[in-house]
């Protein structure tokens, strides 16, 4: 992992399009600006994780699970 | 959709199963649910449900590359669905839930889908889809 010092309002910038600044430094939190193409996609990463984490207990869920609920939504015509 | 089996190709795969890309869709035998049935890994299987059905206002803001990978020009979404991962945990409350923030988006064109991430905080992974209905039955009566 390549690992930088900077201090507050410097800037890095990523493949000259994206660009990183540190806007705000408070005791342990960081507070980062973002520049970048709207093609890019940005997220927290705990965002990924929730979402595999999602996956992997949906994955778990058998089709025998959904007959247990019985028939809760009733009759739809 | 009708009620044939259709064969879905998720070429960037699901997260946490990115290496499995071909599934089958299918209706469930309870309404109003579909199946996503891997067709590389045995028992692997996925419940679905149309968002639409518990919250008729979710619209999933899509990238300019989550419509690319499923091959939609930009703003043309008549043949665009999104279906929601149904989670069933048998001994906690909630007990069914729906995965709203990270929809699977099909291209009904040509059936090729992706698991997107919204970026409205709105969108949750575990939506109460009970709860929602109950809620929303409430909102109309009034």
């Amino acid at each position: 992992m390549l690992i930088l010092s900077r201090r507050k309002d410097e800037t890095i910038i990523i493949d000259d399009k994206i660009e990183i600044s540190i806007v705000d430094i408070k005791g342990d939190q960081v507070k980062l600006g973002i520049n970048a193409p709207r093609s890019v996609k940005i997220y927290r990463k705990e965002v990924y994780l929730e979402i595999e984490k999602e996956n992997a207990a949906a994955a778990r869920s058998s089709t025998d699970a959904l007959a247990s609920l019985g028939d809760i939504f009733g009759k739809k015509d | 959709m009708d009620n044939d089996e259709k064969q879905i190709s998720i070429p960037s795969g699901l997260f946490g199963f990115e290496g499995l890309t071909r599934y089958a869709l299918l209706r469930a035998a309870q309404e109003p649910f579909l199946i996503l049935k891997s067709q590389e890994q045995e028992n692997l299987s996925f419940i679905l449900i149309d968002p639409l059905y518990f919250r008729s206002d979710y619209t999933p803001d899509l990238s300019d590359e989550d419509l690319k990978e499923i091959g939609v020009e930009k703003d043309k979404y008549d043949n665009v669905y999104a279906l929601a991962i149904v989670t069933v945990r048998p001994d906690e409350e909630p007990r069914m839930t729906a995965n709203l923030q990270g929809p699977i988006i099909i291209n009904g064109e040509n059936l090729i889908a992706r698991q997107c991430i919204t970026s409205n905080p709105k969108w949750q992974t575990r939506h109460d889809i009970l709860a929602e209905i109950r809620a929303h039955q409430g909102a109309e009566s009034c």
